[in-house]
């Protein structure tokens, strides 16, 4: 028994930890669907490290993990269909693969254009992105916040990320048609 | 998954993405995702145990994909040796295991008293799922001065400030002087998140508040969202941010001005702080051979932690941690002022269910000169929360009568 090979899973987990939250969220808009996936999906990846083909990148094997336990939790708790299409979850994962191959040590560094493209926000828009991402805060109490009520600031923070999905496709970060 | 997906969703997909990426935006995302493995990695631990975990997946295999950080780390790993590796995995396991579900313990805590003296104080910490906590004084029991030499000493009166204090707190132990700006910044109904432009609001900005210096604080915590802080009228303060730096607590003894706390001494008795503390610059062990079982014959763990005598000790790992401890919670001061660490206990102790890893009971020893602590007991009772309401400021307002009973 060698100490050094949990060490090893668990830096290995941390490095995709990023990247693996990122996908479970693309998938669900069900915060806390997605906190369990991803803790079953460590687990689930732990007890199948043996079948695991060490010739093969770790990344998309995790995320065909992480996708099949949200499938598994989502239709065990009869929440299937907040989960996205599967159409769009092969896109996810083409993006997220795209993502992957630009040089970069961590997640965070690759997402650069995101903070650019935020930059080209209308002022309201990127408020609400703020709001929501930057600090955290509920919609309905960022809602409050930025002086507008439940419904519009939805609709306010919805065109914010398909602004900021056409502006990373448009600088070639993801691929897909126009919006 | 829908079966009418078609090309046309790319947009939708795409925007999908943004929402998971913008996540990475998040000041505390760092802190959340550390959390988050480490709650895994601890479910693990549990599931099949530290050692099974040990041995299934060759690092060799992955040296070739060009982790080196994956190596650098294992490297140091080989000098610390497998008894440490296990009480750090311990340490880790009890730590995650605290921050998941409703405990509560009990505390007898000794202070250092200025003229030398020592002091007694008890309190009740409790911890919930998401750090959560409330550490809550108990009020019946304050000695109403110092142990050495014996006084009787008048009970705490509901606004009235003891002869000699500049605020109302312990007699014969003067309260810190409130910090510049420390009371009244802000009222129940005002808490500080940051304004959209990322500016925090300035007080005085509470309600009939800008001009009062306050009671003492008898009770702080989190309640998943706020850190909330309960003083002795019964006045709640809210904040985005622990509120500690701003207010030391007069009834626990606290240092009597800024320079000498930040509110990281109170901090270190809310347990989760405390145990985070051990993972840097403690020698960690398993201890064969002490108490292994409960009267009911549940086994039961002992690590002892000893604070490494060199001075750079406090900066250093008790084992090379994977990442960066960058958390949040009230034991992350980014930004802080000073940085300073507080004064950290010359040896703990901790006892866990060897089986759950649940904390059992802690006795922390602070070195003799020690400015504030000296020592802590901590033993686990019966869990006082019954909702998660409990770790809000409104259920630990006290009742008038109690107050008015001092």
């Amino acid at each position: 028994m060698d100490p050094r090979d949990s060490q090893a899973f668990e830096i290995l987990v941390r490095e995709h930890a990023d990247m693996l939250m990122a996908y479970l969220r693309a998938m669900s808009w069900n915060d806390a669907l997605v906190e369990d996936a991803f803790q079953e999906a460590i687990i689930v990846a732990w007890r199948r490290l043996p079948d695991f083909d060490r010739s093969r990148p770790f990344a998309p094997w995790l995320r065909g993990i992480a996708r099949n336990t949200l499938l598994g939790l989502a239709r065990k708790q009869q929440r299937r269909h907040e989960i996205a299409g599967e159409a769009a979850v092969l896109h996810i994962e083409e993006q997220l693969a795209r993502i992957e191959s630009t040089p970069a040590d961590r997640f965070a560094d690759r997402l650069q254009p995101l903070l650019d493209c935020m930059q080209r926000l209308a002022p309201e828009q990127r408020e609400a992105v703020e709001l929501v991402y930057a600090q955290s805060l509920d919609p309905r109490v960022a809602a409050s916040t930025a002086g507008t009520n439940d419904e519009t600031f939805r609709k306010r923070l919805y065109r914010a990320r398909l602004q900021l999905a056409e502006c990373l496709r448009l600088k070639g970060f993801l691929d897909g048609a126009p919006a | 998954m829908t079966p009418h997906d078609d090309q046309t969703d790319r947009p939708r997909a795409n925007e999908r993405l943004v929402h998971g990426l913008l996540a990475n935006l998040a000041p505390d995302h760092a802190a959340k995702q550390d959390r988050r493995v480490r709650a895994a990695i601890a479910r693990i631990d549990r599931r099949d145990g530290v050692l099974a975990r040990v041995g299934r997946f060759g690092v060799a295999r992955f040296a070739a994909a060009g982790a080196l950080a994956a190596t650098l780390t294992i490297a140091v790993i080989l000098s610390i040796g497998p008894a440490t590796n296990s009480a750090f995995a311990t340490l880790q396991s009890i730590s995650n295991r605290l921050a998941t579900g409703n405990r509560s313990y009990r505390q007898t805590i000794v202070l250092a008293n200025r003229d030398g003296t020592e002091s007694l104080r008890e309190a009740t910490v409790d911890v919930g799922t998401g750090r959560r906590f409330v550490f809550a004084i108990d009020l019946s029991a304050l000695p109403m001065g110092p142990r050495t030499p014996v006084s009787g000493g008048a009970r705490l009166q509901p606004g009235v400030a003891p002869p000699g204090t500049t605020q109302p707190g312990m007699r014969g132990e003067n309260g810190p002087t409130p910090l510049p700006g420390a009371r009244g910044r802000r009222g129940p109904e005002h808490g500080d998140r940051p304004r959209a432009d990322g500016s925090m609001p300035r007080g005085p900005d509470g309600p009939g508040l800008g001009d009062r210096h306050g009671a003492p604080p008898i009770a702080w915590g989190f309640d998943g969202s706020e850190y909330w802080q309960v003083d002795l009228d019964g006045v709640v303060t809210r904040s985005a941010d622990p509120l500690r730096m701003r207010d030391p607590m007069p009834l626990m003894g606290g240092p009597a001005n800024e320079q000498d706390s930040d509110g990281e001494d109170e901090e270190l008795l809310t347990l989760q702080p405390l145990l985070e503390r051990l993972e840097h610059g403690f020698d960690l062990a398993v201890v064969a051979g002490a108490q292994s079982q409960t009267a009911e014959g549940e086994p039961l763990v002992v690590i002892e932690a000893t604070l490494r005598s060199d001075p750079a000790a406090a900066t250093r790992p008790s084992m090379p941690p994977h990442e960066p401890h960058d958390r949040d919670g009230p034991s992350v001061r980014k930004g802080r002022r000073g940085m300073r660490a507080p004064p950290l206990p010359a040896r703990v102790r901790l006892v866990a269910d060897a089986r759950t890893n649940e904390l059992v009971s802690v006795i922390a020893d602070w070195p003799d000169g020690s400015r504030f602590l000296r020592r802590i007991v901590v033993e686990r009772v019966s869990p006082r929360a019954a909702d998660d309401d409990w770790f809000g400021a409104d259920r630990h307002v006290p009742a008038a009568p109690h107050l008015q009973d001092g």
